[in-house]
């Protein structure tokens, strides 16, 4: 099968309605999915819900789950994410169902509305975008993609600040040649989130610094009509105050409450001064989409490393001896997402009682040195000691390091020791 | 250099089986440990085509698999074969394996006596006690090499006496005790041989005359008296405690593991 006939997938899954788009390996813009059903007109969101037939083996997902559920033709199933982190089974209609089960459902039916759309069946990468980075849903959606047939090495997940990283940065140079703000205003409130590049050790460090404005710019604010005007003139505040002594080349407005007619006229009027201005509503979806297609052409810029939130900003290095030679070993490199970094290495142990770990933050040039002593391991004749040493993470700032006696094959047998050591990167 | 080796081979999920040594390797680094602590085992027979095929497949190492086969069609010898696996990881150092380039250039010129003692003594050391029998007893059987001093052949006679000895076969040890005793008048081979004795008639003589004969004896005695505290025992105190606690289930699963590892240990021994 040529790759190049492939599509790569991104899906922004929000707990209430999620997005589609799909983009194929050449410089193309991704596509983003229009969902249509009998009952409601083009839409870029399809609800996150599935449903089941009254009476029937029978099971839809998005709009079509939404519209059957509203008719009264099936039982509809909101709150799949929530289920899923519950991980207790689903009561739907006459049939008891897992929440994975029912995850499978909607991203079959997102992954064949992209197929359609594209009207390709070769589905080389999918990047779910998140905006909870949760690791019980990111656990589900990896399993569920793969009870789908897609394999792991074509999964990728990321936070909406990877997404909209991937989504500036495969705009024109010129949109992120200084400061990126993106002011995101949906039913959970309003959020900005800044792009900017920092220089490191030889390489543009993309950071994303967000700020949480759902207390005062909530939703209600805008369903409120009375509020315009205070709405407008505290979005400005707003704007004025992170703008101040920043070069912008560009803002973004995303989010429900942008994606129509903006009825805010100074905080247009201001955000519009020499810079440009779009707004949209598929920002992360296609962020998400970027990144799968960059993931299989490998081709993005080398010199950059994302240090946004979910992203490791300090490495794990380790001194070993390579053919009797002093080497650093870069066990969990920046700038990759927490979610997916464990790793495990294998290694003889050659005449030492203690290792020792390298914590190596991106924005610094002192490295933390953290020492791990083998001396409850037992005592045995040297390099016939197979230590296997672990880490898995459970945030971006959070690494549990295991350490595990392997024995020396049936020389010398494991005594099942293990060393468990929390690291705080 | 001290440190940490970082593993690059695969680790097998189905091993290769050393018949000399009973024991099954996983890992190319396990494969050296082997070779190298067992020079005097191994011959160009080691690599084989099990071995090969094992190493091209379950070791995921074709190019090592490749090389060791050109070798072994080239008629190549054994230096050359160890050191080219030897050198296929990074688990022994430059020095380490050129000192061993040294030992095998030494086998050569060793005599047989003396290659068949450091044959025995290897299998003696890995606890292959019938093999090393064997061996011992092609040496001191074998016309007396004039070359080789006296005590080289009781050095072989006690040795022999040794893996009788752990074989729980008391008698012939004491036996091969008395033999090494006369050829090297070495103390401790007469010590063994009393102690074996000892342990033959399973009683003490507290009526001897002769003063080294009665220290030996009382210094096997304090072992005994002091046999309870060590660590082996541990396994064997913890039945009495068992049984006295009238955990019977557990007794009796602690029974069943103490025999099987016997039984295994066993049949090492005699293979």
């Amino acid at each position: 099968m040529n790759v190049n006939d492939g599509i790569c997938v991104g899906i922004d899954l929000c707990a209430d309605y999620s997005q589609l788009s799909y983009c194929k390996l050449n410089n193309e813009e991704p596509v983003s999915v229009e969902f249509y059903t009998n009952t409601s007109k083009s839409n870029l969101f399809t609800p996150t819900v599935v449903s089941k037939t009254i009476g029937m083996e029978q099971w839809y997902a998005g709009d079509e789950a939404d519209t059957s559920g509203k008719l009264g033709e099936a039982v509809l199933v909101k709150d799949l994410l929530r289920k899923v982190v519950d991980k207790n089974p689903v009561q739907v209609d006459d049939v008891a169902i897992m929440p994975l089960d029912l995850l499978n459902i909607f991203f079959g039916y997102l992954l064949q509305a992209a197929k359609a759309d594209a009207d390709c069946d070769n589905i080389l990468m999918v990047s779910v975008t998140l905006r909870d980075y949760n690791i019980s849903v990111l656990k589900a959606v990896v399993k569920s993609l793969e009870n789908l047939g897609i394999e792991r090495d074509r999964i990728i997940t990321s936070s909406h600040d990877e997404s909209y990283i991937y989504y500036t940065i495969n705009q024109s140079e010129d949109l992120w040649k200084n400061d990126v703000f993106l002011f995101d205003y949906d039913d959970m409130g309003l959020v900005t989130k800044r792009f900017y590049i920092a220089p490191g050790r030889g390489q543009r460090i993309v950071m994303v610094h967000s700020e949480d404005y759902t207390e005062e710019v909530s939703a209600k604010l805008i369903e409120n009509t009375a509020s315009g005007e205070y709405l407008d003139r505290r979005l400005l505040e707003i704007a004025t105050k992170l703008f101040e002594k920043k070069n912008i080349s560009t803002v973004y407005l995303t989010g429900k409450y942008f994606s129509d007619e903006i009825d805010m006229p100074d905080f247009i009027k201001f955000i519009c001064e020499r810079r440009r201005v779009f707004a949209g509503n598929n920002l992360y979806c296609k962020g998400a989409c970027f990144q799968a297609r960059q993931a299989v052409t490998d081709c993005g810029p080398k010199d950059m490393l994302l240090a946004c939130r979910e992203r490791i900003t300090t490495g794990i290095e380790m001194k070993i001896s390579d053919h009797g030679k002093d080497k650093i070993l870069k066990m969990v490199k920046p700038g990759v997402n927490w979610f997916g970094a464990d790793c495990s290495y294998e290694f003889i142990v050659d005449n030492i009682d203690e290792i020792e770990i390298f914590l190596s933050p991106v924005d610094s040039m002192e490295k933390q040195v953290v020492k791990v002593s083998l001396a409850d391991f037992p005592d045995r004749k040297n390099k016939t000691m197979r230590i296997a040493i672990s880490f898995s993470f459970t945030s971006d700032s959070r690494c549990y390091m295991m350490v595990k006696d392997m024995g020396f094959g049936e020389f010398f047998a494991s005594s099942g020791m293990v060393i468990n050591e929390e690291l705080l990167l | 250099m001290a440190g940490l080796i970082l593993c690059r081979s695969v680790y097998a999920k189905r091993p290769y089986y050393i018949n000399n040594m009973a024991i099954n390797i996983y890992s190319l680094e396990e494969l050296c440990y082997y070779i190298y602590n067992n020079i005097y085992l191994i011959g160009t027979d080691l690599f084989d085509d099990g071995l090969i095929k094992f190493i091209g497949r379950e070791l995921e190492e074709p190019e090592l698999a490749g090389q060791l086969e050109f070798l072994v069609s080239e008629n190549a010898g054994l230096a050359e074969l160890v050191t080219t696996v030897l050198r296929s990881v990074d688990y022994y150092s430059e020095d380490e394996i050129l000192d061993f380039c040294q030992v095998i250039e030494e086998l050569d010129t060793q005599n047989v006596s003396s290659r068949l003692k450091s044959r025995a003594d290897n299998f003696l050391a890995n606890r292959r006690y019938a093999s090393a029998i064997k061996n011992y007893v092609a040496i001191v059987l074998a016309k007396p090499d004039s070359r080789l001093e006296p005590s080289f052949y009781g050095d072989a006679w006690h040795n022999m006496g040794v893996a009788f000895a752990n074989m729980h076969l008391f008698g012939d040890a004491c036996e091969c005790f008395r033999k090494a005793y006369e050829l090297n008048n070495n103390p401790e081979s007469k010590q063994a041989s009393l102690a074996a004795e000892c342990l033959k008639t399973d009683s003490i003589k507290n009526d001897t005359e002769d003063e080294q004969m009665y220290v030996t004896f009382r210094e096997i005695e304090t072992l005994m008296d002091h046999a309870y505290e060590e660590a082996e025992y541990a396994e064997v105190g913890r039945l009495t405690e068992l049984k006295a606690a009238g955990d019977i289930a557990a007794f009796n699963g602690v029974v069943d593991e103490l025999l099987a590892k016997w039984k295994k240990e066993y049949r090492n021994y005699v293979k």
